[in-house]
């Protein structure tokens, strides 16, 4: 069987069409994308917007219009896949009902091939890997799932391209909060008037304290009637960095200047490439769970990616099929090596079989081509003028 | 394809009777076959676990999982069991030996407040993962793998199944399907008996209930008149404008109700039916415009017993469940039995003798 089930009409152009002959109410399309109405059977309102509009096309109005477009409180999504609609009313008859995604449905769907489902892997994998006659006789469904979630959590930190990103505003108080999914940073930029990045580094100037304790003339923390710690509502150091001057000298570069004896941290003689850029810094706060900028960075549009580990949500939860055959021997090897009873020899085949699986993966992941690498190979003979 | 009763009793008959032997009644005959049966059915069980752990080729007809796969089907079923709401669980089949896979589908309920309600299937169904306990507790408590739509688990305890997630709840819906071996049907010879008392094998399929084939039913009440004389045989329908109807919801069955002096004097069962039950009160309408001979007046009426149905008889025959290429084990079986009841150790030791050497030849 054929993995494409759309049409091209659905694919492309996001439309369906459902010729009406007898009095009907209720319609099953078979978009990949599930359906979602902004309005359920009873007329209450779900969800902010409809992803589709459905037009009644009748001879009199045969083309879609605001005319025959049947009303989004009319309509409700009442089946469990998606897909199944109803109207309150029985659709005319004759008529033609053209169900239309909106764009970003559309959008949202465009390139779904390269990927595939973590259930699909799942049900592949025990299909193909497990039964009598197998190495895998039986296993629990779930252990399969742990392993296949494990899986894609390792999979998105060092070889998917689950890369997200996330275009802000920086505000006036220098910090924006991590992400809901965020598990690390993969770069921070901010984003001139022609568009282009010019990428914002960490500093290690400063740092952003964990705890606040609040001490008593000796030094020692104070603490609570219930015996816990006093803490700080503001950090002192965060303060002093968001409020320093971009006048004055106390740029971070400026610290291993010798010109300060005061600022010098340590001995430096030339250049500190970390530091020698004018593109601003970031820090992260732990204690707040947020990105801090310097203040030359406020109100300035930044694009910020991170990763996350594929399981954040429903739509996360897939793989680029370039990583498939990985995932299946990384599942394969997760079982047989947490298995009692399994010869030695066989794990190590496994082992290799997902070492060199997950190698093959990133190698495709990895995008090379060859006209691209010449290209880019052809820089190395360019002479650097001074 | 089941295997006939009459066959194997007849073959059990034949053997035992060569020199005199000795005699095997229908009734210690259908309680032998039950237990021989069962001892073969629980066989299945642990040749699939010993021969899933062995290669097994792909010859046609040499495959013994598969074959004792075959032998299984018949046993095989599925259903969509009841939902109790009041206690978040299914009710597992009356017929149920051991349960199979169980899969869920999710279902909508859609209710537009104007009168128009319903539900809506999915068209995928999810298998669910049977659990214990101790995993159930394991599993509610790891993020990575704990229940959810797509990957539901079950407990099954105390002859009821409880899914997790927990799904919607509504009264009409049965939203999971099991598969699952049936119970094996008590094989039945039945009989009537003959002129000279003699058993006469009755191939009527046996039924609990199903009146008594010729069975003279007693009349409780009758106030019947102004009929045409005579023997008439009637269907027995549930439309009270009918000259036979019955209170109950049984369908098929006839009687044949003899008119004398115009009124009904007896009523015999023409044809056994299915669907009665004891309380059912079976009435003779002889106001009925479609009565045979003429309509007259009154009513007689039959209040069922027990005693009126085929399970008070030894009528009705069951053929055994198992698959037809198990006949010789059956009857072998049945005979080691019988050597014992009928105190012939030759019968025993032959019997005995040839079972074990097919038993060892299958698992060679």
């Amino acid at each position: 069987m054929a993995l494409i089930t759309e049409t091209n009409a659905q694919y492309y152009a996001g439309q369906q069409t459902f010729e009406i002959s007898s009095a009907v109410q209720q319609l099953t399309f078979s978009f990949d994308t599930p359906l979602v109405s902004a309005f359920d059977a009873a007329g209450n309102r779900i969800a902010p917007v409809s992803n589709f509009d459905l037009y009644e096309l009748t001879t009199a109005n045969p083309t879609p219009s605001a005319v025959n477009l049947i009303p989004e409180a009319q309509i409700s999504v009442i089946g469990p896949d998606g897909n199944t609609i109803r109207n309150s009313s029985a659709f005319a008859n004759p008529s033609t009902v053209l169900c239309q995604l909106k764009q970003y449905a559309i959008d949202n769907n465009y390139g779904s091939y390269s990927y595939i489902s973590v259930e699909d892997v799942i049900n592949n994998f025990l299909v193909g890997y497990v039964g009598e006659g197998k190495l895998i006789q039986g296993v629990k469904r779930s252990d399969v799932l742990f392993h296949a979630r494990r899986g894609m959590q390792e999979f998105s930190y060092d070889m998917l391209k689950v890369i997200k990103s996330q275009e802000l505003t920086i505000p006036p108080s220098l910090t924006t909060p991590l992400p809901q999914d965020y598990v690390n940073y993969v770069r921070c930029s901010w984003v001139d008037k022609s568009g282009a990045k010019h990428i914002i580094y960490p500093t290690r100037v400063t740092s952003d304290p964990t705890e606040l304790p609040i001490q008593d003339a000796d030094g020692i923390p104070t603490q609570d009637s219930f015996g816990e710690n006093l803490e700080a509502q503001q950090s002192i150091t965060e303060e002093r960095w968001k409020d320093r001057s971009l006048n004055t000298q106390w740029q971070p570069n400026d610290y291993r200047y010798p010109m300060y004896p005061q600022n010098v941290l340590g001995q430096r003689y030339g250049l500190e490439p970390e530091e020698a850029n004018i593109n601003g810094w970031f820090t992260i706060n732990e204690r707040l769970g947020s990105f801090s900028f310097s203040n030359d960075l406020a109100n300035k549009l930044i694009i910020f990616e991170y990763l996350s580990d594929g399981l954040a949500t429903d739509e996360d939860s897939k793989i680029p099929k370039f990583a498939e055959e990985a995932m299946y021997m990384h599942i394969a090897y997760a079982v047989l090596s947490t298995r009692f009873g399994i010869p030695e020899y066989v794990i190590s085949r496994y082992k290799r079989d997902r070492s060199a699986a997950m190698r093959n993966a990133k190698i495709r992941l990895n995008n090379i081509k060859t006209d691209e690498i010449v290209q880019v190979m052809r820089g190395k003979s360019k002479w650097i003028k001074s | 394809m089941a295997i006939n009763v009459n066959t194997v009793y007849k073959t059990v008959l034949l053997v035992l009777n060569k020199e005199q032997r000795g005699y095997m009644t229908p009734d210690e005959f259908n309680k032998i076959s039950n237990q021989v049966q069962r001892e073969i059915f629980e066989r299945y069980f642990e040749d699939l676990n010993q021969q899933s752990r062995q290669p097994q080729n792909d010859i046609d007809y040499a495959d013994r999982l598969e074959l004792t796969e075959e032998k299984l089907q018949e046993f095989k079923t599925s259903s969509l069991p009841a939902y109790d709401k009041n206690n978040d669980n299914f009710t597992i089949p009356s017929d149920l030996y051991k349960l199979g896979n169980v899969s869920y589908r999710q279902v909508n309920y859609f209710n537009d407040g104007a009168g128009s309600t319903g539900f809506v299937y999915s068209t995928q169904y999810k298998e669910l993962q049977r659990v214990n306990r101790h995993d159930f507790n394991l599993i509610r408590r790891s993020k990575l793998v704990q229940p959810s739509k797509n990957y539901g688990i079950f407990l099954y305890e105390g002859d009821k199944i409880k899914v997790f997630p927990v799904i919607a709840t509504q009264d009409e819906q049965t939203p999971i399907e099991l598969d699952y071996l049936k119970k094996p049907i008590e094989p039945r010879w039945g009989y009537v008996l003959g002129g000279i008392g003699q058993f006469l094998y009755d191939a009527t399929t046996y039924n609990t209930s199903s009146l008594i084939l010729s069975q003279v039913l007693t009349l409780n009440t009758n106030t019947t008149t102004g009929l045409t004389d005579g023997t008439y045989t009637i269907n027995i329908t549930s439309d009270v404008a009918d000259p036979v109807f019955t209170s109950g919801s049984s369908t098929g069955g006839s009687v044949t109700v003899t008119v004398a002096s115009n009124t009904v004097t007896s009523v015999t069962v023409a044809s056994v039916g299915s669907g009665f039950a004891v309380g059912d009160t079976i009435t003779i309408n002889a106001a009925s415009a479609t009565f045979p001979g003429g309509a007259g007046t009154g009513t007689a009426t039959i209040v069922l017993t027990a005693n009126n149905l085929m399970s008070a008889s030894a009528q009705g025959s069951t053929d055994f469940m198992l698959h037809n290429s198990e006949q010789s084990e059956v009857i072998l079986n049945i005979l080691l039995y019988a050597g014992v009841i009928i105190r012939d150790p030759q019968a025993v030791q032959t019997a005995l003798a040839q079972v074990q050497k097919d038993e060892s030849n299958e698992k060679q």
